[in-house]
């Protein structure tokens, strides 16, 4: 947790200037709360704070977007903005000169709301596209105003493993990692090889999981720590493929070979039972014996009697008719 | 004639051209008959003038042939005294309209029925899957993990063993239930379908243990990892489904419920088959629509307005029900837009322009091609294995071989194509465990991705992966694979329908089509290889089948997404107008290779002059008016025949040996004599107690025939 406590603190003092510059703009460019032809006058100053809290959500966002990782850095601005857009959405005692509440004011009167809008688009855009639930989830108490996060466990274990590796970087190498040499890697990889294995191995057990997922923070930030540790210090063991090989090599020649031999078989042994073909077409006198004594009635009754318990078999030998 | 006779006789079929015609005969010829020799020769010019026309010489005998196994179902009303006083009752209208009721209920029954045979078949290939991928490739590709961080020995090879071991199993199993239990269950069925809804009896077709080896079997080889879709053994289990209800009864079981007695004739049981095929391809596809279709398309021979929106509400009824199943099963219950068996994803940025035409023209030329290449391959391979493989164990074997092969040439691929890919780059690549084989920490194999899905899963990701997904040598060697896989996988004894396995091959090639019009045109934005893949797929599958209005719906359907039509109908055209130059469709082919005598459309070619006599057999079996019971129950007994010319004379003939029939003057119905056999009515007025009142409870089934010999 003091990890945590510990990047909220970078983080604030990070934003405080760019929230303070925003707020200004804010102000400069809102419409004259006194103006005199607005119906909607009382209903001016919530839609002002609305768009401070928006507008700090919307830089905290853009702020950490290379690589994105909103759901970490901007939970407490936007709580603040879920809270007041619940509380522009019950503002039922304050009213409008028209006597409408303000947030039919805010949100059904006219044509198009930007406020909402907005609104739609941090909820669904920024923090759901970043499943940010998965890492983060947030208790709404929106009556109280006392909504608390709550880091999952498994986004805490793997900043616990991630800060293990980053830490065994830190101490091998001296100052900034990443201005060093960096022929420096291949040490780096001995050295830290067993926390990199170890973080690796935890992601790779969650991402693997079926109904189980990471937000987009941590993906981004796995997938950063990989492209470091493969690409740019090389440290990425070769998955050798020499040493299936063999195993391959004899798997393919087994199946090949069978394939071959049971086609090669079964053509030598020939083909089945042999058939037995009839042309009708060209058939000009007999028909064969076996039909021969069905054909006409006007036989003897002892030649029926006689046909019978000769051939009445089940064995009815199926011919193959022949069109042409 | 004898067979062997026979064929050799025609396999040196041409007369040397340089020998005296009348001395060529003579050496072909065994009868020493004048007047015999003058007609044969006659004959042997006609067919040496027509072999020549049409350098028909390439094909044997064999090709010919029809089976005399096959007997025709009966579609007439039998108009005898008691259908005749059915109708001068005075609830008639009352039996008529519950008849109708009935009807209608058995729809609902055969939608729902269907459902849950598709249900059943979707859950348990899911879990096979889980078994594959969670027990057993889990355990030994983390034990591999852990061994090689020691050792120098390759691990891999053991999980491919266990890989391909599963499979095996899995695939015997299928493949056991088609050779021992039921034979007709083997393949797709719809070839069997198709000629059972034309009129003829295929034996076993619709019987419960069909649909059980079909719905177990189609489980077991597609989670065995056979290049196999579940969608056209759907289409059959779906019509037995439709005989089974609309009889009341079970032949396997022996089971008689007693119910729908006024359907138990070849004429409803017909109309309930085709609904149940519709319900089919609804329940396989969530395609309602295509499923009416394609019953119209490709199914029936006959057809009636009623039916169609019968066939309709069953496959409403289907739909409805599997998606219904299928969320409950997925933990949503009752988000009803579960997209059936196969689900294709929805196409997102969905727009195309009218430079595009022309590829997708080219697209449909090259689906038509490369499906006539697969049909004509496909046929000369089951003409192989019917001559060659047909011994029960040699069968089995084959199944197994392609069941290895198919497991093997995955990893192979991914052995061979270093194609590893870090994770995070393309999201629908979902994260199997194996994909990571022979790759780096951290990056998955994009071949592999393809391999080890489902192949539902892998025609989404084709459809919709973001471009950089797939390299283009990743899908050239894909397509081939999974191309020549198909070709091998189609006709061994599993059920296997070719769906599927065409859409994904096609997709595989119409997505580096798109990649290469992209590379070809880089100026213009908005080229995505998805919508070219969904031409691909759609083009090899239309090059295959040929169907063309129920493939479109289907597809539409299928990928939920209506912009697409008009390209999916070009191409779908396009491919069956170039594949129909070179051959037939695959079901066709495969009809003609089991020598079924259906009946089509058309006259076969240059056959407008010839008569009926000159084809079928002289020596018919004849009754005449009155008959001995002797005589009958011989004729009953050796011969298979579903029904009987009635004669009013059959005399010896003074001069042919066969005899002299005179005129005729009806037909009887085997079915029928065994009726009166067994009700022992032996004189025409003779009022027997033993019949039943009512006309509509006394109908049989032909099925009948196979009871013959006992």
């Amino acid at each position: 947790m003091s990890s945590i406590n510990f990047l909220r603190i970078v983080l604030l003092s990070i934003l405080s200037f760019s929230t303070l510059s925003v707020t200004q703009l804010t102000l400069d460019t809102a419409p004259i709360s006194d103006d005199p032809w607005d119906l909607d006058g009382p209903c001016q100053k919530y839609v002002e704070k609305l768009a401070i809290v928006q507008s700090e959500m919307v830089a905290c966002a853009t702020n950490w977007s290379i690589p994105p990782k909103v759901c970490t850095n901007c939970y407490s601005y936007y709580i603040n903005f879920k809270q007041y857009e619940y509380e522009t959405k019950h503002l039922d005692n304050v009213f409008s000169l028209d006597n409408r509440t303000c947030s039919q004011v805010i949100y059904d009167n006219y044509l198009l709301s930007y406020s909402s809008e907005i609104s739609t688009a941090l909820t669904n855009k920024i923090w759901e596209h970043s499943r940010c639930d998965s890492c983060i989830e947030i208790n709404w108490n929106f009556p109280q105003n006392k909504s608390e996060p709550v880091f999952s466990d498994r986004t805490l274990q793997f900043q616990q493993r991630l800060y293990e590796w980053r830490n065994c970087v830190v101490n091998y190498t001296s100052g900034n990692v990443l201005e060093q040499d960096l022929t420096n890697g291949s040490k780096i990889c001995n050295w830290c090889k067993t926390p990199f294995n170890e973080l690796f191995g935890y992601y790779w057990k969650i991402y693997i999981t079926p109904d189980e997922d990471f937000c987009v923070d941590v993906e981004t930030t796995m997938n950063d720590t990989i492209h470091l540790w493969n690409d740019v210090w090389q440290c990425a063991e070769r998955q050798d493929r020499d040493r299936d090989l063999a195993g391959i090599m004899i798997t393919f020649s087994t199946l090949l070979l069978l394939t071959a031999l049971f086609y090669a078989a079964s053509y030598i042994q020939g083909g089945g039972q042999t058939r037995n073909l009839i042309r009708y077409s060209r058939l000009l006198t007999d028909p064969r014996g076996q039909r021969s004594r069905l054909l006409s009635s006007g036989m003897s009754d002892a030649d029926l009697v006689h046909g019978s318990s000769s051939t009445s078999s089940l064995q009815y030998n199926v011919p193959v008719h022949q069109t042409r | 004639m004898a067979a062997r006779g026979g064929r050799i006789r025609t396999s040196s079929n041409s007369i040397d051209p340089n020998e005296d015609p009348v001395a060529g005969l003579e050496r072909v010829m065994s009868s020493s008959n004048l007047q015999d020799s003058a007609r044969r020769r006659r004959r042997r010019e006609d067919e040496l003038l027509f072999s020549r026309q049409f350098d028909d010489s390439e094909r044997t005998d064999s090709h010919e042939a029809l089976s005399a196994r096959y007997e025709s179902l009966n579609y007439e009303v039998s108009e005898n005294s008691l259908y005749r006083e059915a109708e001068k009752k005075p609830y008639h209208q009352m039996t008529l309209w519950r008849i109708s009721r009935n009807r209608w209920l058995v729809c609902f029954l055969i939608g729902v029925f269907t459902a849950l045979v598709a249900a059943f078949i979707d859950i348990m290939v899911d879990y096979s899957k889980d078994i594959k991928f969670n027990w057993i490739l889990k355990y030994l590709i983390s034990k591999c993990g852990e061994e090689e961080r020691g050792t120098t020995a390759g691990c891999m090879w053991t999980v491919m063993i266990a890989w391909i071991g599963y499979n095996c199993l899995l695939v015997a199993i299928a493949a056991m239930l088609v050779i021992y239990v039921a034979p007709i269950a083997g393949g797709s069925g719809i070839p069997q379908i198709k000629c059972y809804l034309n009129g003829i009896a295929i034996p076993e077709v619709v019987r419960l243990k069909t649909l059980i080896s079909k719905a177990v079997g189609v489980a077991c080889s597609v989670g065995g990892g056979l290049c196999a879709g579940k969608e056209g053994p759907m289409i059959h289990s779906g019509a037995v489904v439709g005989a089974g209800i609309s009889q009341g009864k079970s032949y396997s079981l022996g089971i008689d419920f007693g119910v729908f007695r006024e359907f138990r004739n070849d004429r409803e049981r017909r109309d309930f088959v085709s609904a149940g095929a519709a319900a089919g391809v609804a329940a396989a596809f969530g395609a309602p629509i295509g499923g009416v279709l394609f019953s119209l398309e490709e199914g029936a021979s006959f057809w009636n307005q009623n039916l169609t929106w019968r066939m309709f509400f069953s496959s409403m009824i289907s739909t409805f029900t599997v998606n219904w199943i299928l969320s409950w099963f997925n933990g949503r219950s009752g988000w009803l837009s579960w997209t059936g068996l196969a689900n294709f994803g929805v196409f997102e940025d969905k727009e195309y322009n009218v430079w595009e035409i022309p590829l997708f023209l080219l697209i449909g030329v090259i689906g038509g091609v490369l499906g006539a290449l697969f049909n004509y391959l496909n046929t000369r391979l089951t003409e192989y294995r019917k001559i060659y493989v047909s011994s029960k164990l040699g069968r089995l074997f084959e199944c197994l071989l392609v069941a290895a092969v198919s497991g093997f040439l995955g990893f192979l691929t991914i052995f061979a194509v270093d194609d590893c890919q870090p994770i995070g780059v393309n999201p629908t690549a979902t994260s199997n465990q194996i994909n990571r084989m022979w790759c780096k920490k951290g990056e998955y194999s994009a071949v592999a991705s393809l391999f080890f899905q489902n192949p539902e899963e892998s025609v989404r990701s084709l459809f919709h992966s973001p471009i950089n997904s797939f390299g283009a040598t990743t899908l050239i060697i894909f397509s081939i694979e999974y191309f020549l896989l198909t070709l091998w996988t189609f006709g061994i004894s599993v059920p296997s329908g070719l769906f599927i396995p065409a859409l994904l091959s096609g997709a595989a090639w119409g997505r580096l089509f798109g990649i290469i019009v992209e590379r070809l045109f880089p100026s213009i934005t908005g080229i995505d290889p998805g919508k070219y893949a969904l031409a691909g797929a759609a083009a090899q599958l239309g090059g295959i089948v040929r169907m063309t209005i129920s493939l479109t719906a289907i597809c539409m359907e299928a990928t939920k997404d209506i912009t697409f039509g008009l390209p999916i109908m070009l191409v779908l055209m396009v491919a069956k107008w170039v594949g129909d130059i070179f051959n037939e469709g695959l079901y066709d082919a495969h009809i003609d290779l089991a020598e079924v005598p259906i009946l089509g459309w058309n006259p076969p070619k240059m056959s407008r002059n010839i008569l009926a006599d000159r084809v079928m057999r002289k020596d018919v079996v004849a009754l005449e008016r009155r008959e001995r019971v002797s005589r009958i129950v011989e004729i009953l007994r050796s011969t298979l025949h579903h029904g009987f010319p009635v004669v009013d004379r059959i005399e010896e003939s003074p001069i042919e040996s066969l005899p002299d029939y005179g005129r005729l003057k009806g037909y009887i119905l085997r079915s029928q004599l065994f009726k009166l056999l067994e009700n022992r009515i032996f004189v025409e007025d003779g009022s027997s107690s033993n019949l039943p009142a009512d006309f509509y409870e006394c109908q049989d089934d032909d099925e009948i025939g196979n009871v013959g010999g006992a």
